[in-house]
């Protein structure tokens, strides 16, 4: 899945949209909520793991945009402003949980020793990963890792923003989120290691 | 020899197209010795195909509804989503408690002081009256002495209108009773007129 593209070239931007809603266009804004919402549900599900909060979260994040309309300015892009504010809400959600100590990853109803059947397809490295990594093992593991790599893995391997735009979402310098991703990277790679172990 | 600690950090960039050719060819030389490292760099790579296949979810169906009814809800609430009851933004909530409670303590200390003035704080109780006498029984607070009786007042009146009257009551005797009444009324009036003086200072 890909960030948020227009699908029609005729249709305004998302600089000109917000625009017009400052100056008191509401379909503007609904249009906005529209281009928007999935994306960032993905994006806030990826990071909290859990579908119902996610949307909870989503909400808050229109409902900010809403309200703070005129603290936007052109000078950043559109989308980097609205992906900081899901980002800081997500995040401020798994520092309460982590004080109320209800992280767990039970919540996703998935068993740690499961089973899943390999297909005696002709072998494709990719398709038999596919096979062997379904998707609650993978969000399980990524819950696993901590919010500073979950954030980048998500936003550049399954959101695929540039490294620039993580940069600017994330408030952090270019090379720092580089790093990170490699990290990122390395550490889902040492915890999914076992599932891809088993061709 | 370099790491293969080195080769990690190298492994982004290397999937990326982001190392120059002779980086390459050393990360690629490193690959091609060490099992562990290609498996790795090739697990990489399936996980990122992987990720970007995940089932994208949607939100539900009544998530516009919903969220129309909590903007109109906000709208409701005020600009900053704060409660009618609560007048203020929220940024500014702490220093307004703050500065409550700042008053608070100001205005507790500043009671306390003009409590523990005896006349000013007669001067708020009507009911009855402390006056000083020569006939009540005496009592000591450190080297000051005191003579105090309570008299019940049958009208609201002040500490200065009183005064004067008990010290009137004074017993008076002989032929230099005249003498003495006058003696006490001079007393009474300059008594009444140091009260008034002193009844304006702390009036508010």
């Amino acid at each position: 899945m890909t960030n948020v593209a227009r699908n029609d070239p005729n249709s305004p931007t998302d600089e000109e949209l917000i625009e017009r809603f400052q100056q008191g266009d509401i379909h503007a804004f609904e249009q906005i909520v529209k281009r928007y919402k999935d994306p960032l549900l993905n994006f806030i599900y990826r990071f909290v793991g859990n579908q119902e909060q996610a949307e909870d979260l989503l909400q808050e994040t229109f409902l900010r945009v809403y309200r703070n309309r005129h603290a936007y300015r052109r000078v950043a892009k559109f989308s980097t402003w609205i992906y900081t504010i899901a980002g800081n809400l997500a995040r401020t959600e798994l520092r309460k949980r982590k004080r109320r100590r209800l992280l767990s990853i039970s919540d996703l109803g998935v068993e740690e020793d499961k089973d899943y059947e390999v297909s005696d397809d002709e072998f494709n490295p990719e398709q038999h990963v596919d096979s062997l990594l379904h998707d609650e093992v993978i969000q399980r593991e990524i819950n696993k890792l901590s919010p500073k790599f979950r954030e980048v893995i998500i936003l550049r391997d399954i959101q695929e923003f540039s490294y620039e735009e993580i940069s600017k979402i994330l408030r952090i310098p270019i090379g720092t989120v580089k790093s990170r991703v490699n990290r990122a990277r390395l550490r889902l790679q040492s915890q999914l290691k076992k599932y891809l172990d088993k061709k | 020899m370099k790491s293969c600690e080195h080769y990690e950090e190298l492994c982004s960039r290397y999937l990326e197209l982001e190392l120059s050719a002779a980086e390459r060819k050393d990360f690629e030389e490193h690959l091609n010795s060490c099992p562990s490292c290609r498996e790795k760099l090739e697990d990489i790579r399936l996980i990122r195909q992987r990720l970007k296949k995940l089932k994208p979810i949607t939100t539900t169906p009544d998530f516009e509804t919903v969220l129309r009814a909590q903007i109109q809800m906000s709208k409701h609430m005020g600009r900053f989503g704060r409660s009618p009851y609560w007048p203020l933004p929220a940024y500014l909530r702490w220093p307004a408690l703050g500065l409550a409670a700042a008053l608070l303590i100001f205005a507790v200390t500043f009671l306390f002081q003009r409590g523990g003035d005896f006349q000013w704080f007669r001067s708020l109780s009507p009911a009855t009256e402390t006056f000083a006498t020569p006939s009540s029984p005496s009592i000591s607070t450190g080297n000051i002495f005191y003579s105090l009786e309570l008299v019940p007042l049958p009208q609201k009146k002040t500490h200065a209108e009183n005064q004067p009257k008990a010290l009137e009551r004074q017993p008076v005797s002989g032929q230099a009773g005249g003498e003495a009444v006058h003696d006490s009324v001079q007393i009474a009036k300059e008594a009444r007129e140091k009260a008034k003086r002193y009844i304006r200072t702390v009036s508010f």
